[in-house]
């Protein structure tokens, strides 16, 4: 096992009206078989025993799969390595005697709540306004009842397994949520239990993401690079080719 | 949730009026070149391009088609200044470290500097040329029109027969000499020709863009819209810049 003595440039921020700057942190001995949450929880431990204020950041399931991590690692969502959550990121990944820089989320629709926080309420808000099918509930129905084509099911499985961590906003230039509306309303477009709601879906999700103040998608790439989950563009023409349509012929 | 918007005040539907002036403009620089190829005498020459010239603004559509193309420009204009003042407003605080992923290219990130430099080309091009120096040329025209006149003879109406021959000499505008002369500027060429790169700048990423913002991306074309798009703005680059080149460099005719 070796270790890394590393430097850490951390923003602390108390709240969303505050300023906040870099905090410079020395942290010796980091284990390169450490996550880099681990890494981060070590130095709150050192912090709360010095009794200073530990570093807030968001996390929940460690495994990659719930998207509540997010942090900025040297200038891009989720650090160094493709399709990996910052959860899911090993110290391994770093050099000794790097200078790591770890930042918030920025965008004016992700306000920050403390430090490393972010809250992404906006998401869920997008959601609710058409992320969603109508079902009839009582018994489960047979499974194959609805045929799927095969490479529709395919296409929409890859849109939904999008986490909602964010990272195509914190990466895009615009701060832009097309990557994640786009792939929400592609994964309802595609299969047969969102035809229902597939016109106002797509208009009232985009009029959500605007309401929200996210900017204007100017079809850079990034936040398909970003993404840990590899959501493609593709996702991002698919939602603007619904949402032309839908304006066309919706009648709200 | 609040009032819908409408199209033209969502963000996708700002993009689409983004693309769709933006591929119309690209007709126009199109038309454009196709026109300055006359200016080669391989091709044209003085007389060719004059005349074609002067059918051009005399054609009973221009003035529609001129107002249609400075609308096109404005809506451009005015639309990529709101997107980007909203893109600013989207992140006001930026990152203090801030590393690119590898997908935007330096041509997707700079639109706005690139569109900036092309439209302060657009108003010196438009100032010097299609409002700049008027030069005349003056052409016999070989047709000879027969006037019949009416000469009133005490009171009496009488059919004079006489026929005047009339020469009609026609004066046109000679652009072929402003062209020449503000090429035969190196200066002004050497400008010209850095305004048409920034412009093959920008429509290396504009062509392409737009068609994703139209929503026409499938794996199986998305190759060739990208080659396509690069291919053109070399074409472009390089087909305005044969004239400064020609002009300036080779053959200065109008110093
Ligand atoms: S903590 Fe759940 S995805 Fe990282």
């Amino acid at each position: 096992m070796s270790t890394l003595n590393l430097t850490l440039k951390i923003w602390r921020q108390r709240s969303a009206k505050e300023k906040g700057s870099l905090e410079t942190h020395k942290m010796d001995n980091v284990s390169t078989d450490m996550s880099f949450l681990e890494m981060l929880d070590i130095l709150n431990d050192k912090l709360e025993r010095e009794g200073k204020e530990p570093v807030i950041f968001d996390h929940d399931c460690r495994e990659g799969i719930c998207g509540m991590c997010s942090l900025f690692i040297n200038g891009k969502p989720h650090g160094p390595e493709r399709a990996t959550t910052t959860c899911q990121l090993h110290m391994r990944s770093f050099k000794d005697g790097e200078t790591i820089t770890i930042e918030p989320w920025r965008s004016s629709a992700f306000p920050v709540v403390r430090d490393l926080m972010v809250d992404r309420s906006a998401f869920d808000r997008i959601i609710q306004a058409g992320g969603y099918t109508s079902a009839k509930t009582g018994s489960a129905p047979e499974a194959n009842i609805i045929p799927v084509p095969k490479e529709n099911a395919d296409l929409a499985m890859d849109a939904a397994t999008c986490i909602g961590c964010g990272a195509c906003v914190a990466s895009c230039k615009n701060a832009s949520a097309s990557l994640f509306t786009s792939a929400k309303v592609s994964h309802l477009a595609l299969l047969p239990q969102g035809q229902v709601e597939r016109t106002e879906r797509a208009i009232n999700m985009v009029n959500q993401m605007d309401e929200e103040g996210f900017g204007h998608c100017t079809n850079e790439g990034e936040c398909e690079a970003a993404c840990p989950k590899e959501i493609t563009v593709e996702n991002i023409a698919r939602m603007n080719r619904e949402f032309i349509k839908a304006s066309a012929v919706s009648r709200g | 949730m609040s009032q819908k918007r409408t199209f033209l005040n969502t963000t996708v539907g700002k993009k689409v009026l983004m693309s769709v002036t933006g591929l119309m403009l690209f007709g126009f620089l199109t038309s454009h070149l196709v026109g300055n190829f006359l200016l080669l005498d391989a091709i044209g020459g003085r007389d060719a391009f004059n005349d074609y010239a002067h059918w051009l603004i005399t054609h009973p559509a221009i003035i529609p088609m001129e107002i249609g193309l400075f609308a096109v420009f404005v809506i451009h204009i005015v639309t990529a200044v709101k997107v980007s003042l909203a893109s600013k407003a989207a992140r006001p605080e930026s990152y203090a470290v801030r590393n690119t992923l590898g997908k935007s290219t330096f041509f997707s990130r700079s639109m706005l500097q690139s569109g900036s430099i092309i439209f302060v080309f657009l108003v010196v091009h438009l100032y010097t040329f299609k409002f700049g120096t008027e030069h005349k040329v003056s052409q016999i025209k070989d047709n000879v029109s027969k006037t019949t006149e009416l000469a009133v003879v005490e009171g009496e109406i009488k059919v004079d027969t006489t026929t005047i021959d009339t020469a009609v000499i026609e004066s046109k505008r000679d652009l072929y000499q402003t062209v020449v002369e503000n090429f035969a500027k190196k200066w002004y060429s050497l400008l010209y020709i850095f305004a048409m790169i920034v412009m093959g700048f920008h429509l290396a990423h504009g062509f392409q863009s737009s068609f994703q913002t139209l929503g026409l991306n499938h794996p199986k074309y998305n190759c060739c819209v990208k080659g396509i798009s690069n291919f053109l703005a070399i074409c472009f680059a390089l087909g305005y810049s044969v004239f400064p080149i020609y002009f300036g460099f080779i053959n200065p005719i109008g110093g």
